[in-house]
């Protein structure tokens, strides 16, 4: 009767394997070896819809497809061109002209001109005071209100004419879609519900075939790439919440591309000689915010208003020994608005930064009257009341994690000059809310650290300065009108040595403020496999365009 | 009539307990979960003595995820701090919390349970709905989405009754969430008690019902929230670990559970850094189970029904 059992449920195990057997080794997803010649990728994002108009979350896996025009790899490098071969701009800054490639193919093979992206930046235009403006995706109209006139002169040749001088026409990064297919689709679609299915066809040089959310994007390669039919078979992007997953994955070879890595991951993967580690300064900042609100939404104290208090607290932080210990050297120490990879604006400030020394911060809290008038250790405000600082800490979607150990170092350091810290850790939504303007519920935090990852453009370098993005990228709520009108000045300038100059002046204006201190510019840690493709290029994969998987070559 | 007053002599009551405690030791779990129980009350009463201060990002000198060594025996995190060092502090914050949480708990279970279950009626349906809505409720999930509430409403200042406010909170969830089951136990019990006749002796001798339930009801209820007791602490390590792993701790007074947070998030998993992750997990493993195979003894101890037959 036992045995009976046993082997009736042994039957019913089998007839499981069975069943599931043929589903799991057909799938390509999971299998794992050279010879198929697919590039297996993890990325930690989260996309949704295959829409460019209709979602900020899918950039991977669509950026793969599409192309930008010029955007921020083509102005960095010269061998990571997008739609546009050249460009140039008349006397005048306001004339641009563009130089489309010549001969090209959407990847149903019909002509890509500049006609296409003609028609993909007016219908953005047009859209502008719509009741359905484009404005609620990565093909956005933020930018086009100070476009006078696009046009294609002709096949090859795209004009921008703008309002005021302004860097938008090469920094923009609107995908470039087909007109055949985006013509007919009206603006409430489009910015909803038109689900844009696979295979899209775009001037990229691989075709997304097949989307499961949350778990995997496969793609082709483009027959039409105007390069030539990438050497890759295919490409599959796996989708994670967490790193642990990605490294296990490029141990075993199941993955052979994986970014977003811990510095303990990155250390165990670079001991095997077939994974190869490697990082790239980002446009990340990770920064201590204070809460500088008065009346609502501000914090503990008065003295998270007074700039010299602010700066007292600059000299009790140690940006190298943020680096050094938490990020593990995979990254750069803090100093001003300016990360190093915008080389074009960076600077590193020497005559006047402060240099980590606690008894100087002492020292100028004692000056600025935040003295410990009681003897219990715990400095006082101006209102005699003793700093119990909250600290918020937390990620926001879409940028490299920062190791609570920074956290913890403030915290001590604040510790020993006498201003005590609470820390509270918030997931990205709770963050977003607390940061919001008070009149959206926001504010009431004292210290903020987190971080955010913008492009290189100067617009986007001096935004957590700028009155017009308090409660966004503005989370200090700091305002003055002399930043603010540097700002306004740099948004119309075209010159790169005129850009620099002013956005020099707004750096130090906010630095010495300090309603920020830099902590530091984390590095994207990411590895590959070796044993199955070669030319990765510069190693890490382009975290602005579809580089290096158009020139990936099987071993 | 001749026993009870033997029994409440304090010779009597000293024999009770003696017989009592050779019973309860008699089981194999209870000496296990006692001897590991009373390991780690030393460690969380002088960690200091022990290891030395607890190590900050700041004050850590060893290597970076060093595997064990004599230098430092359960080896090092991320930033270099000795996990042995945190591991004994953080016995302290988890077992505290736990502690607190299960006499919060207790409290409200038993305060609940014997008004419920003394009173009757309309008291006793709408309490006990309100019991079964804790009761369905799973507990985690229930802590999951109070905890980033109310860490958001009163997050921010000062220490509260000698906590920061982020343990604080999770110590008043976990003992919110958790009474349920104790209600329950302590509310049938007291309607079986309530019918002999040594509380109708009471009432007759002008006892108010106030003093009835503290003086007659509660002492006779003392096994059963013993018993359950050490359930619910079990139940509130599990619970603290789970919200700290989720990153709802404090991560400046690591517990287990921010340990095995701030492990993870390191990739210590797949760094193979195995030290980092076992150890507190371990801690919290045995604790717990400590915790249950106690709990398992006194019931059988008190439980005439589950007492195993010679």
């Amino acid at each position: 009767m036992n045995e009976l059992e046993i082997s009736r449920r042994a039957i019913v195990k089998a007839m499981l394997v069975g069943s599931a057997a043929p589903w799991i080794m057909s799938s390509r997803a999971f299998a794992s070896s050279c010879d198929d010649h697919i590039v297996r990728v993890a990325s930690m994002s989260a996309p949704d819809s295959m829409n460019p108009f209709a979602t900020w979350s899918s950039f991977v896996p669509i950026v793969y497809t599409y192309d930008f025009l010029v955007g921020v790899d083509a102005q960095r490098h010269s061998d990571r061109k997008g739609l546009a071969k050249s460009w140039s701009v008349a006397e005048d800054s306001l004339t641009w002209t563009f130089k489309i490639w010549p001969g090209m193919k959407w990847s149903d093979g019909e002509p890509a001109t500049a006609r296409d992206a003609a028609f993909t930046y007016n219908y953005l235009r047009d859209s502008i005071g719509k009741p359905d403006e484009l404005n609620v995706g990565w093909n956005n109209t933020s930018g086009l209100e100070n476009v006078e006139s696009i046009t294609a002169l002709d096949d090859e040749t795209l004009q921008i004419v703008t309002k005021k001088p302004n860097r938008w026409p090469i920094d923009n990064t609107t995908m470039i879609v087909p007109e055949h297919i985006w013509k007919g689709i009206s603006y409430t679609n489009a910015r909803s519900s038109f689900p844009n299915d696979p295979p899209l066809v775009g001037t990229g040089p691989m075709v997304l075939e097949e989307f499961q959310q949350g778990q995997f994007a496969r793609f082709t390669p483009n027959p039409y790439f105007r390069t030539g039919q990438p050497k890759i078979a295919g490409l599959i992007i796996q989708f994670f919440t967490t790193a642990d997953p990605i490294a296990q994955g490029l141990k075993s070879g199941n993955l052979d591309y994986g970014a977003g890595l811990t510095a303990a991951q990155a250390a165990d993967l670079s001991k095997d000689p077939n994974i190869e580690v490697t990082e790239a300064s980002v446009e990340q900042r990770n920064y201590l915010a204070f809460n500088t609100l008065s009346g609502k939404g501000a914090g503990s104290t008065k003295a998270l208003q007074d700039p010299a208090f602010r700066d007292a607290i600059g000299y009790a932080i140690d940006q190298k020994a943020i680096v050094d210990r938490a990020l593990r050297g995979h990254g750069d120490p803090g100093i001003g608005l300016v990360m190093p990879v915008a080389t074009d604006h960076y600077s590193d400030l020497s005559d006047i930064r402060r240099h980590f020394n606690l008894a100087e911060a002492g020292r100028r809290l004692d000056a600025a009257g935040y003295r410990d008038t009681n003897g219990d250790g715990i400095r006082e405000d101006k209102e005699g009341k003793s700093f119990q600082l909250e600290l918020i800490a937390g990620t926001t979607s879409g940028t490299i994690e920062l190791p609570i150990a920074a956290v913890q170092l403030i915290a001590g350091w604040l510790g020993q000059i006498g201003v005590p810290v609470s820390v509270t850790q918030l997931d990205s939504g709770a963050l977003g809310a607390r940061f919001a303007t008070p009149e959206s519920g926001g504010g009431g935090w004292d210290l903020l650290v987190t971080g955010g990852w913008l492009s290189a453009s100067p617009t986007d370098l001096l935004i957590i300065g700028s009155s017009k993005s308090v409660g966004g990228s503005n989370r200090s709520y700091w305002t003055n009108k002399e930043f603010d009108k540097l700002v306004a000045e740099v948004e119309v300038t075209v010159d790169v040595a005129k850009s620099k100059e002013l956005v020099d002046r707004a750096v130090r204006l906010i630095y010495t403020e300090a309603p920020y201190i830099m902590l530091c510019y984390p590095s994207m840690v990411d590895a590959h496999r070796k044993d199955c493709f070669q030319d990765w290029g510069l190693g890490t994969a382009s975290s602005w365009s579809y580089f290096p998987y158009d020139r990936l070559r099987p071993v | 009539m001749s026993d009870r007053i033997v029994q409440y002599s304090p010779s009597g009551r000293a024999g009770a307990i003696k017989g009592f405690l050779s019973k309860f030791l008699g089981y194999g779990g209870a000496q296990l979960g006692l001897l590991c129980l009373v390991f780690f009350i030393v460690l969380a009463a002088v960690p200091n003595i022990l290891v030395g201060p607890l190590e900050t990002a700041g004050t850590a000198t060893g290597d970076f995820l060093a595997p064990p060594s004599g230098q430092h025996l359960l080896g090092t995190d991320e930033v270099g701090r000795d996990v042995l060092n945190m591991v004994v502090h953080g016995a302290r914050i988890s077992l505290t919390i736990a502690l607190l949480a299960t006499v919060i708990s207790l409290i409200l279970g038993t305060t609940i349970g014997m008004t419920a279950g003394y009173y009757g009626g309309r008291v006793d349906v709408w309490l006990m709905r309100l019991t079964d809505f804790f009761f369905v409720m799973p507990s985690f999930v229930l802590a999951l989405v109070i905890t980033p509430v109310v860490l958001e409403v009163m997050g921010r200042g000062r220490e509260i009754l000698g906590f920061r406010p982020s343990l604080f909170v999770i110590l008043v969830v976990i003992g919110m969430t958790s009474w349920a089951f104790v209600a329950r136990v302590v509310r049938s019990q007291t309607l079986s008690l309530k019918e002999r006749t040594f509380i109708d002796r009471a009432r007759v001798a002008g006892s108010s019902n106030f003093s009835i339930m503290v003086r007659h009801i509660l002492p006779n209820l003392v096994p059963q929230i013993a018993a359950n007791g050490a359930l619910v602490v079990a139940g509130a390590i599990y619970v603290e670990t789970s919200l700290s792993f989720l990153g709802l701790g404090d991560p400046l007074q690591p517990s287990w559970g921010t340990l095995l947070s701030l492990a993870q998030r390191a990739g210590a998993a797949s760094a193979g850094a195995w030290w980092y992750l076992g150890a507190p997990g371990l801690c919290a493993l045995t604790v717990s189970l400590s915790f249950v195979l106690i709990g398992n003894a006194l019931d059988d101890t008190f439980n005439p029904r589950r007492r195993v037959i010679p």
